[in-house]
């Protein structure tokens, strides 16, 4: 992504990751980490699913957007808890 | 590794949260809580599979829907792309279980090719073993196994999810079934 759409997102308070066609990630955001389920795993080179579980199933998708077969793909919303509630 | 999106459905207070907890936590409570959409969690298994010599590794994703003998259109975008489904019903309250095929229906209508376990929990709350002779969805293909589970004593709980992980090693090992 353009240096420029990096600054842009960073000042709207939005993260992001690139992934390759094989859903390793190529590049992401300095915060993205924060946002993943183990952020050890959220680094360029690895499986996006590691970090981010709640893309196992949605692999046909996401190679549909890719190949523009489909336009967008979306998850409301991700909430990460302890069993008891508490908040990550 | 092998990497799976497993579903949770059934009536709502049937244990869905509660074998979830059991499994991934090894914990129980009784304090209910009400699953408020959905909730995802994560266990990473090591099983041999019946031909294999060597352990695989697997990733389970489990979607831990929430309940109603109602659907919606929602709830179905949190299907797609489902390997698998456990429908629980519960064996003290028998509407449950009449109720156990409209979760699968559910399910499959979104994801045709996939697969089910049913669960038929809290049977720690049974004095007698209850008959699994015959139940309404017995001559489904996509139900590969019916057990009585307990999320609060753990009976069955593992053994459950380690044939959902033994179907999914002869998956991959042999592809598809249908």
């Amino acid at each position: 992504m353009a240096p420029q759409g990096d600054s842009f997102q960073r000042r709207v308070g939005v993260e992001h990751l690139l992934v390759d066609r094989d859903l390793r990630i190529v590049s992401l955001s300095e915060g993205a980490p924060c946002f993943a389920e183990d952020p050890a795993s959220a680094v360029p080179g690895e499986d996006v699913r590691l970090g981010f579980p709640e893309f196992v199933g949605a692999e046909r998708d996401l190679l549909d957007l890719l190949l523009g077969q489909r336009l967008s793909w979306s998850l409301t919303a991700v909430c990460r808890s302890h069993f008891d509630g508490e908040l990550i | 590794m092998i990497l799976a999106k497993i579903c949770v459905l059934g009536d709502i207070s049937v244990g869905k949260t509660s074998l979830i907890r059991r499994y991934v936590d090894r914990e129980f409570s009784d304090a209910y809580l009400s699953t408020v959409g959905v909730k995802s969690s994560r266990k990473f298994v090591k099983l041999a599979g019946v031909h294999d010599e060597s352990p695989r590794e697997i990733q389970m994703v489990l979607w831990d829907l929430e309940g109603g003998s109602t659907f919606h259109d929602v709830s179905e975008s949190y299907l797609q792309g489902a390997h698998a489904a456990v429908i629980v019903g519960d064996l003290t309250r028998l509407d449950t279980i009449d109720r156990i095929e409209n979760h699968l229906d559910h399910f499959l209508k979104v994801n045709p090719r996939a697969w089910a376990v049913v669960a038929l929990n809290k049977s720690d709350a049974l004095a007698e073993k209850p008959d699994l002779s015959s139940n309404s969805w017995d001559s489904r293909k996509a139900v590969i196994q019916t057990m009585c589970t307990s999320a609060r004593s753990g009976g069955g709980v593992d053994r459950l999810f380690e044939e959902i992980g033994m179907h999914l090693i002869s998956e991959h090992t042999d592809g598809p079934a249908r």
